[in-house]
């Protein structure tokens, strides 16, 4: 590689000392550390007799990054287990009820968003990751229907004991509407005992893979769905950390969805039953105070609800991109995740059906109108003329009124130094400051990703165009329900989104903050 | 006259004269007895205390304390605006009710400002205690640096900086200034190097003559002018950290004249709280009579009237405004997770002070001091309350939280105790914590001729 200032590399270094120490055969007489190589590489090749030109067989061995023997390991192999698939099998789901009094609930192992199947159990971001469900951090759980865990007389966070024959284990119960009455439901990949400091940390919970019966598998596959436990309430309590506050929107039409009928699915275009919220693109709202102007760019997001699955692979991403800690269980149960974006889920009643889940990915909305702005005694916060919320990591002195008036609760405090234990510091992004304890942060829409789109459309003498941005959350949303993009070229793909009929701001209707991020509404049917 | 002598039933009416009111208050400077030395050893221990735990939080970060998402304010700024607004009613006290020459103030004025003085002093440190990074809480105050950065005005919180330092400033001057007369009283009597050292530069030289008192007078005048508007402005300020903000539950217009009578309130309380005690160790019951605690139980009647006022006001302008955020917000303070707060604050300032119209109540001295501390509990509580629920349960529902009480903020909440408590046991004892001048000035002055001075054409001033 290109030296660093004027740097040696070691091979080059070793061969310099040797022939001062007046050593000359060291390293065969290379003069530096690439001939070296290279002759070492020329034994290689007339070794393996290979036929053609020395230069251009290099040339591919460095390019391939080795030398591969092309007779070596060709055979496929077959493994006969194989555990990536879950398959269904109707015939094997007759339930194994041994060692089980009584009725029993039929045990539902899900793999889980986090840990899959456990594999990915010594992922710290996995582990601080929120079940997009159940909103539990560092934890495995028991999912109890509401007239199941009112039989045993347990709520949230009580320890039931599950057991059957093959084996037994202590889990605190989550108390669900979304489980069925007869199932115990509990999410697999917890519990590893060895595997490394992160998967420990969640040892307590035990293996849900210990309760599944071997009886019903038959040599390609375990049977997931083919045990039934019984479920009997056990001592003490485990607490299970919930990072989300209510579960309903309290009729606050955050999460909006828009409903249509048989009959006018039919036709283009259908008419929101919920529309009269925050039409902000519609209805313009005589402002006090002039507005701010973009002349360049103005940065915007849009959220399709409808995309949106809640799966929080974005939250994942803006950890990985932005350097946000990983605080543990404890400092989560404390109320101070660090996350940037959140998934909020909002259990509420639907005309159309008995249950209704609605995923509403939540981060710093960039308010024209901030209320964050003002209240900052040092200026620590303030708006930039692309249309960001700008936040100044040096100059925040820590009096947190910014989060207070953030209508959007998205702002985050360091409450304490947090270290990024080896290795996941060879991890950190080096366009990214890394917060000290007592100061704010918040999303910044990747503004390090902004920065580095604007240098490159700047050293190719154009501006920036759709597409060539794209902050992580974005970047890594499987059904594209996140769009970023500049507000002020009406082609971009953003634009097009925000002044869809569907599209709608979250609060500026009651607050006036004017947020850069529109939201487009669910669509649902109903009959 | 010794201290039995003057320690005459609360009922009795004996007869103040200017020896009296010499003796008794530079009796009070007296070289201390063990009782004092407990006391300033408790305060110094609690200020200990807190310092300790300041220390931690310092070291470790603010996760020390329990402050969380979504309640980013907690313990600390309760404690701030408990003590900011303690203050004031030292200042309504002395300069205020200088200006509307109500007589009730003389004997109990001084320690009024004394106590606004110090915590004034107190309330100053919690800004700095609360931020995240205290080492730059300089960084509110608008100095020139080379980064050419201004602070910014239109904060709340810089508005605060400006309102405390102003009022701490001219609350320092003001007392400091009217002590001078005083301070000389002392300084004629002192026996010890110490205390003649310390009169003699804290009175500056005062003499005594009409020159000094004309202009004493009238500087005292002009500062209780000067004193008088911050006595509403800056509770009302401290009120727009608040109503600034756009939080359901905060962003009221009731708040101005909320705080400022509830700061009022739980002052007059305060003062009664120092009082009581101090009366009876110094044996001031001669001066500080029965009449001038009906009149300060009078004040709470009014005050506490305002504040309840105030609260039911807040209800009626949620459920008014049809607000669904408000709305809920005020279901929530009476029975939410924080219900027992609201509880006990209804309880302490709108309740108990009612007993207060059964005349009796308003001489009986232990009353008086009990009721004192409830109601200092529930402006405390109240504090609590408009801060812990307002930020529990917000816009976003998802964000709904609650708080993790910590024993780093009990620490510094009883350190601050334990600090004013220090400030107010050296004061008491090294300066007249009576207003010598000002008592004097409506006592018939001594005269060789006791029929010379007709009481009926005293001059009233």
């Amino acid at each position: 590689m290109t030296p660093v200032f004027d740097t040696k590399g070691i091979g080059d270094s070793l061969l310099e000392i040797g022939a001062k120490l007046g050593n000359e055969s060291i390293g065969s007489g290379a003069k530096d550390f690439a001939a070296y190589v290279k002759a070492r590489w020329k034994a290689l090749y007339s070794q393996e007799s290979l036929r053609g030109d020395f230069e251009t067989w290099w040339r591919g061995v460095v390019e391939a990054g080795g030398y591969y023997r092309s007779n070596a390991s060709q055979d496929r192999v077959r493994v006969k287990v194989n555990p990536e698939a879950f398959s269904i099998r109707p015939k094997s789901l007759e339930a194994s009820s041994r060692g089980v009094d009584g009725e029993g609930l039929l045990l539902y192992p899900y793999p889980s968003v986090k840990t899959f199947d456990g594999r990915s159990a010594n992922r710290p971001w996995l582990q601080e990751l929120p079940d997009p469900m159940t909103q539990v951090v560092w934890d495995a759980w028991a999912e109890l229907h509401p007239t199941t865990a009112a039989a045993l007389g347990v709520e949230r966070g009580d320890v039931v004991s599950v057991e059957n024959y093959f084996g037994e284990l202590e889990l605190p119960v989550f108390v669900s509407d979304h489980v069925h009455p007869g199932m115990v439901a509990v999410p697999m990949g917890q519990g590893h005992k060895a595997y490394g400091r992160f998967a420990k940390a969640v040892a307590s919970v035990g293996n849900v893979f210990d309760l599944l019966s071997n009886e019903s598998s038959s040599g390609d596959g375990v049977a997931l769905v083919g045990s039934k436990v019984s479920v009997k309430r056990g001592r003490g309590k485990h607490e299970l950390v919930v990072v989300q506050g209510s579960d309903s929107q309290h009729g606050r039409h955050l999460a909006q969805t828009t409903f249509l009928s048989a009959a006018t699915a039919a036709s283009a275009h259908g008419e929101g039953h919920g529309a009269e919220h925050g039409e902000g693109h519609h209805a313009k709202v005589k402002q006090m105070f002039e507005q701010r102007k973009h002349p360049m760019y103005e940065w915007g997001l849009s959220i399709d609800l409808n995309a949106c699955t809640g799966c929080s692979a974005c939250v994942v991403a803006c950890f990985a991109e932005n350097n946000i800690p990983v605080v543990g269980k404890e400092v989560c149960r404390q109320g101070r995740e660090m996350s940037w974006l959140r998934i909020d889920r909002y259990y509420d009643e639907s005309p159309s059906e008995e249950l209704s889940v609605s995923f509403m990915p939540m981060l710093c909305q960039h308010c024209n109108n901030a209320p964050c702005e003002p209240v900052c005694p040092v200026y620590a916060t303030y708006h930039n003329p692309e249309g960001l919320n700008v936040m100044v990591y040096n100059r925040c002195v820590g009096t947190r009124y910014c989060s207070n008036n953030c209508s959007y609760k998205v702002r985050r405090f360091n409450w304490y130094e947090y270290d990024f234990p080896e290795p996941m510091n060879l991890q950190l992004n080096p366009d990214v400051t890394k917060r000290t304890a007592g100061v704010m942060e918040k999303c910044t829409f990747c503004v390090q990703r902004i920065q580095e789109g604007k240098d490159n459309a700047k050293d190719q003498g154009r501006l920036v165009q759709d597409g060539d941005i794209q902050p992580a959350c974005v970047q890594s949303c499987p059904t594209q329900a996140l769009t970023f993009g500049n507000l002020n070229d009406h082609h971009s793909a953003v634009s097009r989104r925000a002044h869809d009929e569907r599209s709608y701001k979250v609060l500026d209707h009651h607050l006036n903050t004017q947020p850069a991020i529109s939201y487009m509404k669910r669509v649902k049917y109903s009959d | 006259m010794t201290v039995a002598q003057a320690r005459l039933t609360d009922d009795q009416q004996p007869e103040v004269t200017y020896k009296l009111v010499d003796d008794v208050v530079v009796r009070m400077l007296e070289p201390p007895r063990w009782g004092w030395f407990a006391l300033l050893g408790l305060c110094v221990s609690l200020t200990a205390i807190g310092a300790f735990c300041w220390f931690q939080q310092m070291l470790y970060g603010m996760g020390k304390a329990g402050i969380a998402h979504p309640i980013m304010w907690g313990v600390y700024i309760t404690n701030f605006v408990f003590w900011v607004g303690i203050a004031h009613s030292g200042t309504l006290i002395s300069a205020v009710l200088y200006l509307f020459r109500a007589q009730f103030r003389m004997p109990i004025y001084r320690l009024a400002e004394a106590m606004t003085v110090f915590a004034v002093m107190t309330a100053g440190l919690f800004p700095i205690i609360h931020v995240g990074r205290p080492w730059f809480a300089y960084w509110l105050m608008p100095y020139p640096n080379q980064r050419a950065l201004w602070p910014n005005f239109r904060s709340p919180l810089l508005w605060d900086v400006f309102a405390v330092s102003t009022y701490f400033t001219v609350s320092a001057v003001f007392f400091i200034v009217g002590l001078i007369p005083d301070i000389a009283v002392a300084r004629d009597r002192a026996k010890s190097w110490f205390r003649k050292t310390l009169y003699n530069v804290t009175s500056i030289g005062w003499t005594g003559n009409q020159r000094a008192w004309h202009h004493y007078e009238a500087a005292y005048l002009l500062f209780a002018a000067l004193a008088t508007p911050l006595v509403v402005s800056v509770h009302s300020v401290v009120s727009w950290d608040f109503a600034m903000g756009n939080v359901p539950g905060w962003h009221a217009t009731i708040f101005p004249p909320y705080f400022v009578a509830g700061a009022i309130f739980s002052g007059v309380a305060m003062v009664i709280t120092l009082m009581i005690p101090i009366r009876k160790w110094f044996g001031l019951e001669a001066i500080v009579r029965l009449d001038h605690f009906e009149a300060m139980a009078k004040l709470i009647m009014l005050t506490s009237g305002i504040v309840t006022y105030a609260y039911v006001t807040e209800f009626y302008t949620a459920w008014w405004s049809n607000n669904t955020f408000e709305r809920y917000q005020f279901w929530f303070r009476p029975f939410g997770e924080f219900k027992l707060a609201f509880w006990g604050m209804t309880f302490c300032n709108c309740i108990a002070p009612l007993s207060l119209w059964y005349a009796p109540l308003r001489r009986n001295i232990t009353f008086l001091f009990v009721l004192s501390i409830i109601i200092n509990i529930g402006m405390w509580l109240e504090r609590f309350n408009i801060i812990f629920t307002s930020l529990a349960r917000e816009f976003i529902p998802s964000a709904w939280g609650g708080y993790n009480f910590s024993w780093v903020e009990l620490g510094i909440t009883i350190g601050a105790f334990g600090w004013f408590g220090m400030w107010m046991t050296l004061f008491v004892k090294f300066f007249p914590a009576v207003a010598i001048t000002e008592i004097k000035m409506i006592l018939p002055p001594p005269l060789r001729r006791k029929d010379a001075f007709d009481h009926h054409e005293r001059h009233e001033g």
